[in-house]
């Protein structure tokens, strides 16, 4: 009878212990145990997304286009392996290119950085977090600054909030809850603070009404605190507004790190 | 013994086919939970046991693998296999149009689930995507494909649903 009773609600009864052991997840997050599941967990999700994440880096869409693009292939099948070849070497040439400038950065003006691609993204929290496949393993720290590389310099990306072993994640600046001090550079160099919406678009505060701020200004970060190095690129000024107290000026920015299109980041350690 | 490679591989291939679909619809209006669904649908076709079994596997990987709040996706994807399950002898999980609003409605439990879980353990900015919102419509409308797909694998395997 009792056998029966328990073959009957056996499926409750393990929903009940599932229950119980996602509460005590839930509740006890921040301890060695649960950390060491975590990161037992990854050791068999990291891979794929390792994988996933080298072969889909598109190339940038502002590249130039090769001599023989695709476009202007038409020549049948031959025609048609080439052009995917040409692809292919254009693709290459993007990455090579994207690289050098990263190993030229990181030679010149951050030696102690690493370089790590971006693994994880959650759809819940898009604008909000990106997880990296390195962590504590290769000397990252919580509170690193990340920057992606532009046009050969530093676009800032957010800072490492949590690390793992082999992996961490980061806030971006497009989070409500990053503020950063920053500095517009055409502008006398006034000082506000840069914040995220939980959107694309970031929010300048905190600059006087009588401010010279154009718009196409670049804002760089101005080091203050000591969370970011002076002069890391924001972005750069889209839409000039009275704050809702019309009491300061605020500025609405274009990052110059889309949270769109981050694919290989570069990890600053001191 | 086919019974396990089954289940180890639908967990692994399921797992990589939503980081793809993260990866590259993640930050549009189409970003749906493949998972979710497939949950649904080892519940409605195998019962609660498996239904919950199987979320709950996927589940403690997607919370690791994002970093976020352990046991957020281990639960609500575990309780979605277990609903499934419970309600699988009401549901003719064979109608499309029972899959599409059945996964509906699951996928806005889902949703509210994950904000008050969220809301209650995180320690983050509390406020969460509007693809949060958009997504039951887009898991109902590709639910029919998922449910069709899932009963393809499951033939390539020879494993077919049974009364538990």
């Amino acid at each position: 009878m009792d056998w029966e009773l328990y073959e009957r609600y056996r499926a409750t009864l393990v929903l009940i212990g599932v229950a119980l052991l996602c509460f005590l997840l839930l509740a006890f997050q921040r301890t060695a145990a649960v950390q060491h599941l975590r990161s037992m967990l990854i050791v068999l999700t990291l891979p794929s997304e390792r994988l996933l994440s080298q072969v889909s880096t598109p190339a940038p869409s502002g590249s130039a286009p090769s001599p023989a693009s695709p476009a202007t292939d038409s020549s049948g099948a031959d025609g048609h392996g080439s052009a995917e070849q040409m692809r292919e070497i254009q693709v290459l040439t993007d990455e090579n290119r994207r690289l050098h400038d990263l190993l030229d950065l990181k030679q010149n003006r951050w030696p102690t950085s690493v370089g790590a691609h971006v693994v994880g993204r959650d759809p819940q929290r898009w604008f909000q977090e990106i997880v990296l496949d390195k962590g504590k393993e290769d000397g990252i720290a919580v509170d690193n600054p990340v920057v992606v590389v532009i046009g050969g310099r530093e676009g800032l990306v957010g800072r490492v909030t949590e690390v793992g072993t082999h992996v961490a994640k980061v806030m971006l600046i497009q989070d409500s809850l990053s503020a950063v001090a920053a500095s517009v550079l055409s502008a006398g160099a006034e000082d506000g603070v840069v914040e995220g919406s939980n959107g694309q678009d970031l929010v300048l505060k905190f600059l006087d009404k009588s401010s010279a701020i154009k718009i196409g200004d670049p804002i760089v970060t101005t080091g203050l605190g000591q969370a970011f190095p002076p002069g890391i690129l924001i972005g750069w000024v889209q839409d000039i507004v009275l704050d809702p107290r019309q009491l300061f000026l605020q500025a609405r920015l274009r990052p110059a790190a889309r949270a769109n299109q981050l694919h290989y980041v570069m990890v600053l350690r001191p | 013994m086919k019974k396990t490679l089954y289940f180890v591989s639908t967990v692994w291939l399921w797992l990589v086919v939503q980081q793809f679909s993260n990866h590259w619809l993640g930050g549009s209006w189409f970003s749906m939970d493949w998972i979710l669904i497939t949950a649904l649908y080892f519940g409605l076709a195998r019962g609660p046991l498996v239904g919950q079994v199987v979320g709950l596997s996927w589940g403690l990987l997607v919370d690791a693998s994002s970093l976020g709040l352990m046991g957020v996706h281990t639960l609500l994807y575990a309780l979605a296999g277990y609903t499934g399950g419970m309600l699988r002898r009401q549901l003719d999980e064979t109608k499309i149009w029972s899959q599409a609003i059945f996964s509906f409605g699951i996928s806005c439990a889902y949703a509210v689930g994950y904000l008050f879980l969220d809301r209650l353990f995180s320690t983050g900015s509390g406020t969460l995507s509007w693809r949060l919102g958009a997504q039951p419509f887009v898991n109902a409308l590709v639910a029919p494909i998922i449910f069709l797909l899932m009963q393809l694998w499951s033939d390539v395997w020879g494993i077919y649903p049974v009364e538990s």
